[in-house]
C-alpha cells in the first residue's frame, strides 16, 4: 500500500489507526514509566538512616575526626613537653596549666608588625628582619609540638591567638615522663586516622586496578594475575612486614632514606597498604568475572555500548558497592595494624605518637602494687571507640546495601 | 587419587611460596645498607667468626645465596645473632611447643564460644539472646587484642586477682591468655555463625524441610547447620593466620616463652637469623593450615571440587 | 462430588514491608473436593502462591500477617494451628511442590537422606524400611537406577529429574491433598509434558486432590478439572475447565485465553496482549482492580468490588463464577462478533 504524505487532516483509515496505536503505545510507556524502581543507593541510605546504632557510630566518626582534624587548634598542652620532675605518672587532675610561650609569640608579632610599619628609611630596618627570622627558628612551638607542618603550625598560632598560655589540665593525668595524656590521645589520633586513611585508600587503588585489569580481560592474564595472588596470598606479609620494619630501624638505613626524603611514617603507611590489597583485589576481580556475564552487560551490547560505556557505566557501578563494604572492613583492620605495630615498638617512632604507642607505655607501667590506670584507659578507650564505631557503620553500610536483607 | 594430586600441587605451591619468601628476606638482608651482615657493629666476636664462617662472606653472591638455600633446605637455620650460644633450631624447637598450645586453647575457645553464640542469636532472632551475643561479639571484634588484654590484666590479675600474671607452666596461666587471644575470633565467628544461618534459613530447602513437617529443631540441626558452617570453616583460615599474629603480641604482654615472643624480639634487636628462621617457620605453618581448611571445606561441601 | 476436603473462607494476606503494605491475598474462598484437579490461575504477584503457602502456614509471619480468614481441613482451622500442631499435617496430610527444584532440595544431603526422614517422621519407617520405600517411590516417579542413584547429591540430577525427586518426597505419605505451585514452569516443554502425565497418573493411582497453581492456561487444559482466575488478590471467576475454555465471562480470562498463542488461528493474527500494567499491591485501586486495564469499564465498576455473581449453584458441578458487573453485556457484544473482540 503506497503512503503519501498528506497533512494531519487526512482521512486515510490507514493513517487514523497507525496514530492511535501510536497514542496506545505512548500511554503504556508512560504507564511503565509511572511505575517508580528504587536505585540502589537512595536505598541504602534510607536504610542505613533507619538503623540508629549505626547512624549513632557515623556521628562519633565525625567528631572524633573533627577533633583530630582541629586539634592543633585546640588549648591541649604539648603532647611531647616532659617534666619528668614535676609531673610524673600524675592522676588525672584539674590544677590549671599555663604554656607560658604566650609572651614569646606576641613579642614576634608586634617585631613583624613594626616591619611592617616601618618606613624604609629607618636604620633599625636592616637588624630587624634576621631578629625576626632567629625569633622564628627558635619559636618554642617548634620544640613544643616536634616542628609542626605549615597547616598545623598555622593553627597553632590561631590557638595562641584566641586562648593565650591556657590549657587544659592534665584531666587525663601524665605518663611516666610527665606528658600530658590527653593531649597525647589527641595527637595520636592524628596519626592514627590519617594511617587508617592513607593506607586504605593505597590498597583500595592498588586492588581495584589489579582486580578490574584481571576480571575483565580474562584468560591467560587472568590467569597469571591470580597466580601471583595466590602465591602472595600464602605469604605472610604481616610478619614480613614485621621482619622488615625490624632493619629499617637501623641507625644506617633510617640516615640513607632521610637522605631521599622519606621518612618512616611515609614507608610505614605505603607497607601497610600493601598488604591488605591482596582482598581488595581477589573481589574485584569476582565480582568483575561474575559481571561480565550478566544479562544486562549482553543487554547493554545488544543496544550498542561502547566498551568504556560498558565498563564505566555499568559494571564500576556494581563493583563499588562490594567495594564500599570491604572499604568498611578494611579501615578498621589497618588502624588496628598500625596500633600493632606500634605497641610492638615497631610502629611510629617517638617523638611521634600513635594510639598503639601509647597503649603500650601504659603496659610498661604497670605493677600489681600501683595501678596507672589512666595510662591504658584512655589511650584503649579511643582506639576502641573508633574501632567500635567504624565496625558498627560498616555493619549497618553493609546490611543497607545487601538486597537480601531487604524488608527482613 | 584426586586427594592424592591435590596435595601434590598443594606441596608443589608451598614449595614455591617459600622460596620466594627466603629469596626476598635474603636479599634484604643483604642489600639494605646498615642491614645485618654490613654496618652491624655490635656483634660479638664468637658469633661474627661463626657467621663469618658459615655465610662465607667474602665468596660471591650467588654462592652464598646457593649455600643459605641449601642450608635452609636441610632445615639448619644457623647460629642465632643475639642469643649466644643458642642456634637459631633450638630457639624456634623451645618457643613453638608453647605457641602452639597457646594458639589451640585460643582456637578451640573462639569456636566453641562463637558457634553456639552465633546459632543461638540466628535462632532466636532479635531477641535479647540474640541482641547481647551480638554486642558482646562486636565488642570482641572491635577491641584489638592486646587493648583487651591489657584491661583484662587490670581487672582480673590485680583488682581481682582471679589469675596470675604472667608466665608459663601451669593451666591457670594459659586460660587468661587463651580468653584474650581467641575473643576477637569468637565475636567474627558468632557472626559468621549468625549470618550464615540466617541466611540458610532464608532458602527454599528450608520451606521445602519445613513443608515435610519436620520440627524446627530437626530443620536447624539436619538441614542448616551445614550449610551455615561453612563460612565459618573459609574463615579459618585467615583465623589461623590472626591467632599467629595475635600471639606475638600476647606473648609479649604475659611473658609467654613462645616463639611469637622470640620472633618480637629477634625483629626489635635485629636478630636476623632467627628472625629469618621464624619468618620462615610461620610461612610453612600457615600455608599447612590453609591446605586443611581447604580440605575440610570440600568434606562438608558436596558440590565442591578439589582442583 | 461429595463434602470439601478443604475449604478457604474469606482469606486475607498482608505483607509489612520497608516501602509500604502489600496486601496479596484480598478475601478469596475456595472449595477443594477428594480427588479432584483445581487449578488456580493468574499472573505474578496475583496472590496464588501465597494463598496456598498460608493454608500450610509456610507464610513466615513477619512480615506476613493473616489479616482474615479460615482454613477448614479435616473440620479444624490450619490457621489456628501450632508450629507443633501443623507438623502431624505437613508432609502426611497436605503435601506440597515448589517450582524451582534447584533450590528446593537441601544441596548438603543425599537424595535417600532426604526422602527417608519423610516417612520416617510420620509413617514411623525403620531406616532400612524407609530406604526401600524411597527406592520404591523412585522408581514409580520414574528414575532409572533409582537404588543406586539414591545415595547421590542433588547437584548430580538433572532439572526434571530434581522434580521427580521433589514429586516423590511428596507423595511418600500418600497425602490426601497434593499442592503444586507451578512445577513445571522451570522446567522445559517436553519434560513439562512428562510430569504432568506423572501427576495425573499419580493422582489416579491415589485418589488425592491436587491443588495446581500456574500461570499457563495450556498446562490447565491437560489436567485442571476446575479452574480458579486470582487477579489483585481475589478470585474473579472460577468454573469447570471445559466451560472457562468454551464461555469465559470475566474480561480478564478473556484476555488471558486471547492472548495465548493458538494454532487453529489463522497465521496472521495478531495477538492481542491484555494492555496496561498488573496492579500495585500497596495500592490497590478501589473496586474492581481490573478496571484499569478493562476495554468495558465503566465508572461503576471503580465505585465498588464486584460481587462474584454464579450461574447455576456452588454444589453443582457445572456452576459458574465470575465478578464482573458487566458479564451480561459482554457477552451479548461477543455473540455479534465471536471471532474477535471490538477494538477502540
Amino acid at each position: 500500500m503506497n503512503q503519501t504524505p498528506t497533512t494531519t487532516t487526512g482521512t486515510q483509515p490507514g493513517k487514523a489507526s497507525k496514530r492511535l496505536e501510536l497514542e496506545r503505545l505512548v500511554e503504556v510507556m508512560s504507564a511503565a514509566q509511572m511505575q517508580q524502581g528504587v536505585s540502589l543507593w537512595s536505598d541504602g541510605w534510607k536504610r542505613l538512616k533507619r538503623n540508629r546504632v549505626s547512624m549513632i557510630s557515623l556521628w562519633t566518626l565525625v567528631v572524633i575526626v573533627v577533633l583530630a582534624i582541629i586539634t592543633p587548634a585546640l588549648p591541649l598542652q604539648s603532647p611531647i613537653f616532659q617534666d619528668v620532675k614535676q609531673r610524673e605518672l600524675l592522676r588525672p587532675e584539674i590544677k590549671s596549666f599555663r604554656l607560658g610561650i604566650a609572651d614569646y609569640n606576641e613579642d614576634l608579632a608586634s617585631k613583624r608588625q613594626e616591619l611592617i610599619e616601618m618606613s624604609t628609611s629607618d636604620s633599625r630596618r636592616a637588624a630587624l628582619p634576621a631578629e625576626i627570622e632567629s625569633l622564628e627558628a627558635r619559636h618554642p612551638i617548634n620544640a613544643l609540638w616536634n616542628d609542626p607542618g605549615f597547616i598545623s603550625k598555622a593553627m597553632i598560632e590561631f590557638r595562641l591567638f584566641v586562648f593565650g598560655d591556657y590549657c587544659i589540665p592534665s584531666i587525663c593525668g601524665t605518663d611516666k615522663l610527665g606528658r600530658d595524656i590527653l593531649s597525647r590521645v589527641c595527637w595520636g589520633s592524628r596519626v592514627s586516622l590519617a594511617c587508617g586513611l592513607i593506607a586504605t585508600l593505597v590498597s583500595l587503588l592498588i586492588g581495584v586496578s589489579y582486580g578490574a585489569i584481571s576480571g575483565y580481560f580474562g584468560g591467560r592474564i587472568d590467569n597469571i594475575m591470580m597466580r601471583i595472588i595466590d602465591v602472595a596470598y600464602s605469604i605472610p606479609f604481616i610478619f614480613i612486614v614485621i621482619f622488615i620494619m625490624s632493619f629499617l630501624s637501623a641507625p644506617k638505613v633510617r640516615d640513607t632514606l632521610n637522605e631521599y626524603g622519606i621518612n618512616q611514617i611515609t614507608i610505614f603507611f605505603l607497607m601497610i597498604g600493601a598488604i591488605y590489597w591482596l582482598t581488595m583485589a581477589r573481589v574485584v576481580r569476582g565480582q568483575v568475572l561474575s559481571l561480565k556475564n550478566e544479562q544486562f552487560v549482553d543487554a547493554a551490547k545488544t543496544i550498542g555500548t561502547s566498551q568504556w560505556g560498558i565498563i564505566f557505566k555499568h559494571l564500576v557501578p556494581n563493583v563499588m558497592g562490594i567495594v564500599i563494604v570491604y572499604l568498611t572492613l578494611t579501615i578498621p583492620a589497618v588502624i588496628r595494624f598500625e596500633a600493632f605495630l606500634s605497641f610492638l615498638g615497631m610502629g611510629v617512632q617517638a617523638p611521634d605518637i600513635s594510639w598503639g604507642m601509647l597503649v603500650n607505655e601504659g603496659i610498661q607501667v604497670i605493677t600489681p602494687i600501683r595501678i596507672y590506670w589512666w595510662m591504658i584507659v584512655f589511650s584503649g578507650f579511643a582506639l576502641a571507640l573508633t574501632l567500635f564505631s567504624l565496625n558498627f557503620l560498616g555493619d549497618g553500610v553493609r546490611d543497607a546495601l545487601d538486597p537480601k536483607l531487604k524488608n527482613r | 587419587m584426586q586427594l592424592v594430586v591435590f596435595l601434590l600441587k598443594r606441596l608443589g605451591w608451598m614449595l614455591i611460596t617459600v622460596w620466594v619468601v627466603f629469596t626476598l628476606s635474603f636479599f634484604l638482608m643483604r642489600a639494605i645498607p646498615g642491614g645485618p651482615l654490613n654496618g652491624e657493629r655490635v656483634l660479638s666476636e664468637s658469633v661474627r667468626a661463626q657467621l663469618e664462617q658459615r655465610y662465607n662472606l667474602d665468596d660471591p653472591l650467588f654462592v652464598q645465596y646457593t649455600t643459605h638455600l641449601w642450608n635452609t633446605i636441610c632445615f639448619d637455620f644457623g647460629p642465632s645473632y643475639k642469643l649466644q650460644d643458642f642456634t637459631v633450631n633450638e630457639v624456634l624447637a623451645q618457643g613453638f611447643p608453647v605457641s602452639a598450645a597457646l594458639g589451640i586453647f585460643g582456637m578451640t575457645f573462639a569456636l566453641l564460644l562463637g558457634m553456639t553464640a552465633g546459632v543461638v542469636s540466628a535462632v532466636r532472632r532479635t531477641s535479647i539472646y540474640d541482641f547481647s551475643f551480638m554486642l558482646l561479639a562486636t565488642l570482641g571484634i572491635a577491641i584489638p587484642s592486646f587493648v583487651l588484654a591489657s584491661m583484662a590484666i587490670v581487672l582480673f590479675v590485680f583488682y581481682f586477682q582471679l589469675f596470675p600474671a604472667a608466665g608459663w607452666g601451669e593451666l591457670k596461666q594459659i586460660v587468661l591468655p587463651a580468653m584474650c587471644l581467641g575473643a576477637p575470633f569468637a565475636g567474627y565467628i558468632a557472626r559468621l555463625t549468625r549470618t550464615g544461618m540466617l541466611e540458610i534459613l532464608s532458602n527454599d530447602y528450608i520451606r521445602t524441610a519445613y513443608a515435610k513437617g519436620l520440627s524446627t529443631r530437626t530443620v536447624i540441626l539436619r538441614h542448616a547447620l551445614r550449610g551455615s558452617i561453612l563460612p565459618v570453616v573459609s574463615y579459618l583460615g585467615p583465623a589461623c593466620a590472626g591467632i599467629l599474629t595475635g600471639s606475638l603480641v600476647l606473648e609479649k604482654i604475659f611473658a609467654i616463652p613462645g616463639m611469637g615472643s622470640h620472633f618480637i624480639e629477634a625483629a626489635l634487636q635485629r636478630d636476623f637469623t632467627l628472625g629469618m628462621g621464624a619468618l620462615l617457620t610461620y610461612t610453612i605453618l600457615l600455608y599447612v593450615m590453609n591446605t586443611l581448611v581447604d580440605l575440610s571445606y570440600s568434606i562438608i561441601d558436596p558440590r565442591v571440587v578439589l582442583e | 462430588m461429595g463434602q470439601p476436603i478443604l475449604q478457604v473462607k474469606n482469606l486475607e494476606v498482608e505483607f509489612v514491608t520497608d516501602d509500604g503494605i502489600v496486601r496479596a491475598v484480598n478475601d478469596i474462598s475456595f472449595d477443594l473436593y477428594p480427588g479432584e484437579t483445581l487449578g488456580i490461575v493468574g499472573e505474578s504477584g496475583s496472590g496464588k502462591s501465597v494463598t496456598n503457602l498460608t493454608v500450610l502456614g509456610l507464610i513466615p509471619q513477619p512480615p506476613g500477617r493473616v489479616v482474615n480468614g479460615e482454613v477448614l481441613f479435616d473440620e479444624q482451622d490450619l490457621l489456628k494451628l501450632s508450629h507443633r500442631q501443623f507438623q502431624t499435617i505437613r508432609g502426611k496430610r497436605i503435601a506440597m511442590i515448589f517450582q524451582d527444584p534447584m533450590t528446593a532440595l537441601n544441596p548438603f544431603l543425599t537424595i535417600q537422606e532426604q526422602l527417608i526422614e519423610v516417612s520416617m517422621l510420620h509413617l514411623g519407617h525403620t531406616r532400612a524400611a524407609a530406604i526401600n520405600h524411597a527406592v520404591e517411590l523412585l522408581e514409580l516417579v520414574g528414575i532409572p537406577a533409582a537404588a543406586s542413584r539414591i545415595t547421590e547429591y542433588p547437584h548430580q540430577f538433572s532439572g526434571g529429574m530434581r522434580q521427580r525427586v521433589m514429586i516423590a518426597m511428596a507423595l511418600s505419605c500418600e497425602p490426601d491433598i497434593l499442592i503444586a505451585d507451578e512445577p513445571t514452569t522451570a522446567l522445559d516443554v517436553t519434560i513439562q509434558a512428562q510430569i504432568l502425565d506423572l501427576l495425573k497418573v499419580m493422582q489416579d493411582k491415589r485418589g488425592m486432590a491436587i491443588i495446581f497453581i500456574t500461570h499457563d492456561l495450556g498446562v490447565v487444559a491437560s489436567i485442571c478439572d476446575r479452574v480458579l482466575v486470582m487477579y489483585g488478590g481475589r478470585k474473579v471467576e472460577q468454573t469447570d475447565t471445559k466451560t472457562l475454555f468454551a464461555s469465559a465471562r470475566h474480561p480478564y480470562t478473556l484476555g488471558l485465553l486471547h492472548s495465548a498463542p493458538r494454532w487453529d488461528q489463522p497465521q496472521q493474527t495478531r495477538l492481542q496482549a491484555i494492555e496496561g500494567q498488573p496492579p500495585d499491591m500497596m495500592n490497590l485501586p478501589a473496586g474492581c482492580a481490573f478496571a484499569p486495564r478493562c476495554q468495558w469499564k465503566t465508572d461503576e465498576c471503580s465505585a465498588a468490588v464486584p460481587e462474584l455473581v454464579s450461574i447455576g449453584t456452588e454444589s453443582t458441578e457445572g456452576s459458574h463464577v465470575f465478578a464482573c458487573i458487566h458479564a451480561d453485556r459482554i457477552q451479548q457484544a461477543r455473540s455479534t462478533s465471536p471471532e474477535e473482540l471490538p477494538h477502540v
